[in-house]
């Protein structure tokens, strides 16, 4: 097989079609202009929110969340769009999502974010996305024939939501229970994180006044016992 | 209008908004949710179509991965495209390879990072793969649309980051200047 077998018949009708790659690449190019706005594809950002030093994430996440939940509910009972439901495997998503935030805890970029460094010039993205890619491999080489098809289909719900789960029978009561939760936490978290914000720039101030390094703008201190 | 995109940061919460409405647009334009890590996995099995097309035909994972260019694999050009047309445009741009928190809790070296970046990378790829998804197409894409799998998901990923960055960063370190 050649390289240029990977774009078959279909695909050069794909790219003029708004379903497939043209589409795709709309939607790419605002995310990534999106992503940077927000400073979202910083390591610093990431590695400081599992340090509870930097809570853009949440800041962001929690609205994404919250509108994105009425609207999406919105435009499907308008049956204007349907629903693409990913399939729930309960030892598969905790498994993976353990070592998924292992991983994003070393390296410091997720497969989309890791995308959007690279384009901010953070070459060690790069060596992430490789990284990302030996990793699918890898899983694929170790896929059959192993225990691992066992963990992933061990409890298979198949493609639910919570509302079918609970027989609850309209979503819109999840939904507002959701997004109550949500504006709370965004109100608290946003004065949590300035108020982060500002006692790190007081400390950085005196640290500067008194401190030995001046240059870097950053202490490293031991922590004490507590 | 450009005075916007010449700003460097918007406000965080009407990025939240706008994020929800890419996500609106991708399933109103192409009828699905975002993703971006099964881009990655179709890349795994160009290289391996090209490079062993008898051992990859025995795969049986493969069977699910046909080599051929498709739609995530656009939307991760689309966001390195993106992504460098705005810090290009608003003068972010900076080529860099070791942050300046990784500098600071684990010394300048540029091997080191690059290794540790590689290894993290492969957990990535290997989690989002035993998931199912990655945090934009099963945490995000998930919990919009009330799918167990993302709440699940959610809840083990900051189990796993916390747990990682105890044990591989020993958090003593304060870095005072954020990005």
């Amino acid at each position: 097989m050649r390289l240029k077998d990977t774009f078959d018949a279909g695909t050069i009708e794909a790219i003029r079609g708004p379903a497939s790659l043209y589409g795709g690449l709309i939607v790419g190019f605002i995310l990534g202009v999106i992503l940077q706005k927000g400073r979202l594809c910083k390591f610093d950002v990431i590695s400081g929110m599992f340090r509870l030093q930097d809570f853009t994430f949440w800041r962001v996440g929690t609205p994404l969340l919250m509108f994105g939940m009425v609207l999406i509910y919105f435009f499907k009972d308008i049956g204007a769009i349907e629903l693409y439901l990913p399939k729930t495997v309960i030892f598969a998503q905790l498994f993976g999502g353990v070592l998924f935030g292992a991983g994003l805890a070393i390296a410091g970029y997720c497969p989309a974010i890791a995308a959007g460094a690279l384009g901010e010039g953070a070459l060690d993205a790069f060596v992430t996305m490789a990284g990302i890619v030996g990793g699918s491999m890898l899983y694929a080489e170790t896929y059959d024939g192993s225990k691992l098809d066992r963990i992933v289909s061990f409890i298979d719900l198949g493609r639910v939501t919570f509302p079918e789960i609970f027989l609850v029978f309209n979503h819109w009561f999840f939904i507002l229970a959701f997004v109550f939760m949500c504006a709370l936490f965004l109100v608290g978290i946003s004065m949590y994180d300035t108020f982060l914000k500002a006692s790190f720039s007081i400390i950085d101030k005196v640290a500067n006044k008194f401190g030995p390094n001046k240059a870097a703008g950053e202490i490293e201190r031991r922590k004490q016992k507590r | 209008m450009m005075v916007t995109f010449k700003r460097k940061h918007w406000r965080l919460f009407s990025v939240g908004v706008l994020f929800a409405l890419v996500e609106l647009l991708s399933f109103l334009l192409s009828k699905r949710p975002l993703g971006s890590s099964r881009g990655y996995a179709v890349v795994g099995s160009i290289i391996e179509y090209v490079f062993f097309p008898e051992h990859a035909k025995t795969v049986q994972y493969w069977n699910a991965y046909e080599p051929v260019i498709e739609w995530t694999m656009a939307v991760i050009v689309g966001i390195v495209s993106g992504s460098m047309f705005s810090s290009v445009y608003s003068g972010e741009f900076k080529l860099s390879v070791v942050p300046q928190m990784w500098k600071t809790s684990k010394g300048p070296s540029v091997t080191k990072r690059l290794f540790w970046a590689f290894v993290g990378g492969m957990m990535v790829g290997f989690g989002s793969r035993l998931a199912m998804g990655c945090t934009l197409g099963m945490l995000i894409s998930g919990v919009v649309q009330l799918a167990p799998a993302g709440f699940i998901f959610m809840m083990s990923l900051w189990m796993g980051g916390m747990l990682m960055t105890v044990l591989f960063y020993h958090v003593r370190t304060i870095t005072l200047h954020r990005g």
